[in-house]
């Protein structure tokens, strides 16, 4: 374990001139052998990586300095305002992409919503006219549009339209409930105006 | 950075070639450390150095004075050397045992001979090639131009984080390379 963490440490030295050895760590390397090769072998390697670190001679910095300044006599620099121009542009751009993708998910959010949301109120009322047991009206119209009793009509009622036939049933049922919803205002309408009638024959 | 170079930098900003020339002469030598580091051949590194500087000039407008001259220097050279090594293209791997002789030692100490900077190009190009793109530029910038972490982060747009896991799978091959070699020394003495 001690060995593994000298050499860890020796690995670091190979790169990093700058780590230092503890007294125990110089004893330990002294006595161990294999940690003494690694550590001799690590100062070659070291060698190596020096001999890499040389600096690069530049021949000739004048020719290099005069050839550079030879060729911008023919390269003009960039305007700043081109360039901000340019930035100004772009970062126009993203933010009206971003602002349009968020107006979107609004849009489309919304809608959903609204649709949803209508979909459920339709449903609440809807189940509120199947719950009344003594709708004639009602009744009939089930009879008449889906050819089905009202206890059949509200067995599938009570399914989840995970079909197709279920889906294709239950959109006649929601038309048959608006029809008897449409009948019970016209029926509430003329049992009013049959009231009014029987008042002023009574009053006559 | 000296008060003159921000001068000179002004100075150019406004067009003024004379002052780009200073900065030129300032900082090529830089330049050329790092370019011949990346590209390993000195007239290339030289190509690399001119089409820098040419590009230095034409967007000096950009140069954002907070930041270091410097930093800034050194992001365009890297991109530079970069763009011109994947033109080339070279592949170029070499046995471990084919290119021993190449490794062994710098053979002269005297920079002005060609084949001083010929060597150093060489050692460098074996040692480093087979490394990925970016583990080799962090180890070029870290170990090689001895610029900390947070200048190796800045100069190649990476995290810090970033910077040291690079670093650290980048010596971990050299490393076994550096070893590989002694032993290969070891072998045939």
């Amino acid at each position: 374990m001690k060995c593994e963490r000298i050499k860890q440490k020796i690995d670091e030295l190979i790169f990093e001139n700058n780590e230092m050895f503890a007294k125990e760590d110089t004893n330990h390397i002294t006595n161990c052998n294999s940690c003494r090769s690694y550590l001799d072998e690590s100062i070659s390697a070291n060698s190596t990586l020096e001999q890499m670190k040389k600096e690069p001679k530049l021949h000739n910095p004048d020719e290099l300095t005069n050839n550079i300044l030879s060729i911008i006599e023919n390269v003009d620099q960039i305007p700043r305002a081109k360039i901000k121009n340019n930035y100004k542009i772009i970062r126009l751009a993203r933010r009206s992409l971003a602002v349009a993708s968020v107006g979107l998910i609004l849009i489309f959010g919304i809608e959903q919503y609204i649709v949803f949301d209508k979909i459920q109120k339709l449903e609440d009322t809807t189940s509120k006219i199947a719950n009344e047991q003594i709708n004639i009206s009602f009744q009939n119209v089930i009879l008449y549009n889906t050819g089905m009793q009202i206890e059949s009509f509200k067995e599938i009622l009570n399914k989840e339209p995970n079909k197709q036939f279920h889906r294709k049933i239950k959109i006649r049922i929601i038309l048959a409930r608006l029809s008897a919803l449409s009948i019970n205002e016209i029926d509430n309408l003329r049992i009013r105006q049959l009231r009014q009638a029987f008042a002023t024959m009574k009053s006559n | 950075m000296p008060v003159e170079y921000k001068i000179f930098i002004d100075k150019a900003r406004n067009g003024d070639k004379e002052a780009f020339g200073h900065l030129v002469k300032a900082h090529q030598q830089y330049a050329f450390n790092l370019a011949f580091r990346i590209v390993c051949n000195e007239e290339e590194a030289r190509d690399v150095v001119q089409d820098s500087f040419i590009k230095i000039w034409k967007n000096i407008k950009l140069y954002n004075p907070d930041i270091k001259f410097t930093t800034w220097m050194y992001n365009i050279v890297t991109n530079t050397a970069i763009d011109y090594l994947r033109a080339t293209k070279k592949v170029d791997l070499v046995n471990i045992d084919d290119f021993h002789e190449k490794l062994t030692k710098v053979s002269t100490d005297n920079p002005e001979t060609k084949l001083y900077n010929q060597e150093i190009g060489q050692l460098i190009h074996s040692i480093s090639d087979t490394l990925p793109e970016k583990q080799r530029l962090v180890f070029v910038l870290r170990d090689l131009q001895g610029m900390n972490s947070a200048e190796t982060s800045d100069v190649l747009d990476l995290s810090i984080t970033s910077v040291k896991s690079n670093l650290y799978l980048a010596r971990r091959v050299i490393k076994e390379k550096l070893l590989k070699i002694l032993s290969y020394e070891g072998r045939t003495i």
